[in-house]
Formats: C-alpha cells, structure tokens, sequence
C-alpha cells in the first residue's frame, strides 16, 4: 500500500509538469540573457503539452540580442536531434522569429522531409529570415504536396522581395501550370512590372484570373488593352478580375470602358466597375444593384 | 554665459521631455471583482471592435493606463469565459459607454470610477450565426490544421474590406469535430475570410490564425453570387509565430 503510495505521488508529481509560475520565472531570467534559464525554456519545447510550449517560446522570443547566438545554435541542435512534429515547429517558428541565417542549410534539408507534417513552417521562417540562397527551395515548396506548404513558400518569396523576381522569371518558364499560378501571384504582391510580357503571355491560360489581378497590381500599363479586350469575355468572373485590376492600375483610359460595364449584364461586374471608377474619378459611383436600384458599392479599401 | 547655459540645458531637458509625458487614467470598477478589462477606444472607433489600448483591473478593481494627448471612450468588460474578446453573453459584466474624456498634453492623473453591471436577456452575437433570415447565399468548407486535421471550436469572420481590421462582418459559430462550417450571408459580394480558435482583437504569437488565400500576403476575397452557397472554401489554421 505504502509503495502503491509513493508511486501515485512520484506520478502525480511527473504527470503535472512545470507550473506556471516556474516558467515564468525561467522567462524572466531569459529576458536577461542567463544562459540557463533560456536553456530550460529550450527544453521546454520539447514537453508533450503545446500549451506549455507557447508559454516556453513567448518566454524565448523576449530574449536579449546578445543571446540570441547561442539560443539559435542550441535551437538548431534541438532539430537535429528531435523529430516530433510538433517540437520541430516551434524550434523552427523561433529560428524565424530570429531571422537566424545560420539554419539556413537545416531548413532546406528539413523542408524535404515529408515525415515533418508541419513543414509549412519551414517555408514561413524561411521567409523571415530573406536569404536567397534558400530561392531555389522555396521555389520547390511551391510544388509540396500541401497547399497550406505551397501557400508559405509563396509568402516567402513575397517577403524576399524584388531581389528573388530574377530568379522566379528564370523558374516560371519551367514550371508546371499551379507551380505557375503561385509564382503569378507573388508577381502581383511584389508589384514589380519586370515580368509583365511573361504575365501577358499567359492572359488566356489556365491561371487567366490570377494573371489578370497580378498585371493590375504590377502596374504594367502595357496590359492595359489587353485587360479592356477582356471586358468582352463570357466569363463573369473574367469580366469581375478586370474591373478590379483597371482600378488597380489606375490609368484614366480605361474609365469609358469601366463606364460601359456599368452596363453589365452581371451585377458583380457592375459593382466592381463602380468602385473602380470611384479609384479613377475620386467620386462615388452608382451602379444598379440586383433588385434594380441604384446603389453605391461598399469601400473594401477603407 | 556658463550660468545662462546651466538655465538652459535643465529647461531644454524638461522641454523635450513633455513631448512624451503621457497622462494616466485611473479608477475604481464598482463590482470589486478581479480581471475586470478596460478598454480605450478613441474617437470615431467601433466600440465594440478591438481597442486602442486595454488594461487590467487588480483584485480590488482599481485600474490605471498611461494614454498620450487625444479623446478617449471606456467600456469595461468582464466574461465569464475569462476572455479578452468577443461577444458578450448573459452573465458577464459590462459598463456604459464613458467619455469623452479629454487628456491634454500635460501629464496629469484623470480619476474616473466604472460601474458594471450584468448583462441579461438574450446572447445576441455580433453576426448571423444561425439562418434565421432563410438566406441563399453563404460559404462553407472545412478548418483544417498544420497537419491536415479538421479543427474543433474554430470560427471564421467574414470582413468585407481587404484590410481585414477592426471588427468581423459576420462570424461563423464553432466548428464541430470534422472542421465544417456554414457561414450565410445577407448578399453576395465580395468578401475576406478568416479563421481562428480565439474570438475578436488581434491574433497573438501563439494563437491558431489562418486567412483565406492563394499564397499571397494580401488575403484573397471570395466573390460570392446572390442565392449561392459556394463551397469548399476551407482554411488552414497555423500557430502565429
């Protein structure tokens, strides 16, 4: 009975784990750079309670600069040794939280790893950290297997920015057609016309509504009567992309046709020529809604 | 000239130093109860949406924030669940709307006591989470995980402004175990979503977040046609590094 005891407290005692109170005081000690506290909350990451790991990467990512050294060499030891899902993403959330260019080479190995389920982390530290020698990786994340993947190495490629398009250009013509389309639409966020033939050369393809959008946003005044001959597609959703983008590129030639698709048969394509025409004009712009009424459309931009 | 200097320096210090003196709003909440937050919202801000600053009452109910020069309004709110944000239900505590209160450039103590009171009556959400209005038109799809799983408790706000501030159009309620959701809609248009495990005011590093997009940092609207419920819009949710 009394070893029955000892062995219920000593497992009561494991299973609780560290309070509250202790890693705040860990966090607390970080923040001034001892060694030893940051050492624990390294740890910390480990433990099988992801509440318990927030806790332990807030007390990190407060840490002084003249830590952050060691932590990142610590942290990078931790990868290579632990293998748990969702450990690796917190050590990697850190390393990009630090902008670390020293795990650089880690990360790339790591995002090849398909047994790492969390793998999108790679790409979103990746792209806080802006080292172009990862391109070539984040370019290849672009075709993983999981979209939420393919969707962070696109971001990654967005938050290098101008200094990545040179290598995109040279990748896109290689590329398969969905490989495409995020490359298409990091062109657009980047807001860089360098790749405006490559755009235009695509207007009709299978990525037609991504294109659209990205030339509005490069600015690329060459779409101009492209995107206009557009206006005259069957497709609504056609016709909808290219009253947002004439607005985005604000360029005043386009008003009489934006005035003209005021007349749409599709009630979308007339709300967004009003409110591209009010970008255009600076006045606010009726357009008849689905009942038949003149209504104004609401601002998406405030 | 060396004591004209000595003058001088002390009241150039002192000068510099009132461009950055804030003053301090303190007070009582009348409902001596613990975690009572306060929150600041200036002028022509949506005074339910999230706050320009907040602050936390102690076990007494006194509370004091440092705020720079403007025009400030105070709600105090307090959840039963213990949240920061959200819509309020019967139960919890809220106060009037207070203010303006006007805090000029020299720093200096604004006393001002809070009464509370409990809200009762019917929950009344900030969106439609039911389709009480028989509406046609709405989005659905699933929430999913880092690791492809369907997210339990998550919900999505639907925004009509790219932004994606201040606070949701329409939220969705939770999601149940296999991740689905149905958000209806007023009209179709064009509209910017997001999914979460918290309710309201900016996501936090630790938090699960995930927008709706394509792979871009703007977040990409869902055009959605009168009387159409369009489908398999789902959303993965990440940690917020």
């Amino acid at each position: 009975m009394k070893k029955l005891l000892i062995l219920i407290f000593f497992s009561l005692f494991f299973a609780c784990g560290p309070k509250i109170s202790e890693i705040e005081k860990y966090s607390s000690g970080a923040k001034k750079g001892d060694l030893r506290d940051i050492k624990k909350l390294i740890q910390l990451l480990e433990h099988p309670d992801e509440d318990i790991k927030v806790k332990a990467y807030q007390g990190l990512i407060n840490i002084p600069d003249n830590a952050k050294a060691k932590t990142i060499e610590l942290t990078i030891n931790l990868l290579k040794k632990n293998f748990d899902n969702a450990t690796r993403e917190f050590a990697i959330g850190l390393l990009g939280k630090f902008k670390a260019k020293s795990s650089v080479p880690v990360l790339i190995q790591i995002s090849k790893d398909k047994n790492f389920k969390r793998r999108y982390v790679v790409f979103s530290a990746l792209g806080e950290i802006q080292d172009e020698t990862a391109l070539d990786a984040i370019i290849d994340g672009l075709k993983d297997e999981k979209e939420d993947v393919r969707k962070y190495a696109s971001r990654a490629l967005i938050k290098i920015g101008p200094k990545a398009i040179p290598k995109m250009m040279e990748r896109y013509v290689k590329e398969d057609e969905n490989t495409k389309g995020y490359l298409i639409r990091a062109f657009g966020e980047l807001r860089n016309n360098a790749p405006e033939d490559l755009l235009i050369n695509d207007l009709n393809g299978p990525n037609k509504y991504d294109v659209i959008w990205a030339l509005g946003k490069t600015g690329s005044k060459k779409s101009l009567p492209y995107l206009i001959n557009l206006l005259n597609s069957d497709d609504y959703k056609v016709r909808v992309q290219v009253c947002q983008a004439l607005g985005d590129l604000n360029q005043p030639d386009a008003i009489p046709y934006l005035r003209k698709a005021l007349k749409d048969k599709e009630v979308l394509v007339r709300e967004w020529a009003a409110r591209s025409l009010e970008v255009l004009t600076g006045e606010r712009t009726y357009y008849i809604d689905q009942q038949g009424k003149y209504a104004l459309p609401y601002n998406i931009y405030h | 000239m060396r004591k004209l200097l000595i003058l001088l320096i002390p009241l150039f210090i002192i000068t510099c130093n009132k461009k950055d003196q804030k003053s301090t709003i303190t007070g009582t909440i009348y409902q001596a109860m613990p975690s009572f937050y306060v929150y600041i919202y200036k002028e022509n801000m949506d005074l339910k949406g999230p706050a320009f600053a907040e602050t936390i009452s102690d076990k007494d109910g006194n509370f004091s924030i440092q705020l720079p020069p403007g025009k400030y309004f105070l709600v105090a709110r307090m959840r039963s669940s213990g949240d920061i944000a959200g819509p309020l239900e019967v139960g919890d505590f809220k106060s009037e709307v207070i203010g303006p209160i006007t805090i000029d450039e020299e720093g200096k103590i604004i006393k001002q006591d809070i009464k509370v009171f409990k809200k009762t009556g019917e929950n009344k959400d900030i969106a439609i989470l039911e389709n009480k209005n028989q509406s046609k038109t709405g989005i659905s799809g699933t929430i999913y995980d880092a690791e492809g799983k369907p997210v339990s408790g998550a919900r999505v706000h639907v925004y009509d402004h790219v932004q994606m501030s201040e606070r949701p159009k329409f939220v969705s309620s939770p999601t149940g175990p296999d991740g689905k959701y149905i958000i209806y809609l007023p009209k179709g248009g064009t509209y910017y979503l997001a999914a979460r495990d918290k309710f309201g005011g900016p996501p936090k590093v630790g938090d699960l977040y995930g927008r709706y997009d394509k792979g871009t940092i703007e977040p990409s609207g869902v055009i959605v046609k009168d009387n159409e419920i369009l489908k398999n819009i789902d959303i993965t949710i990440h940690r917020v590094w």
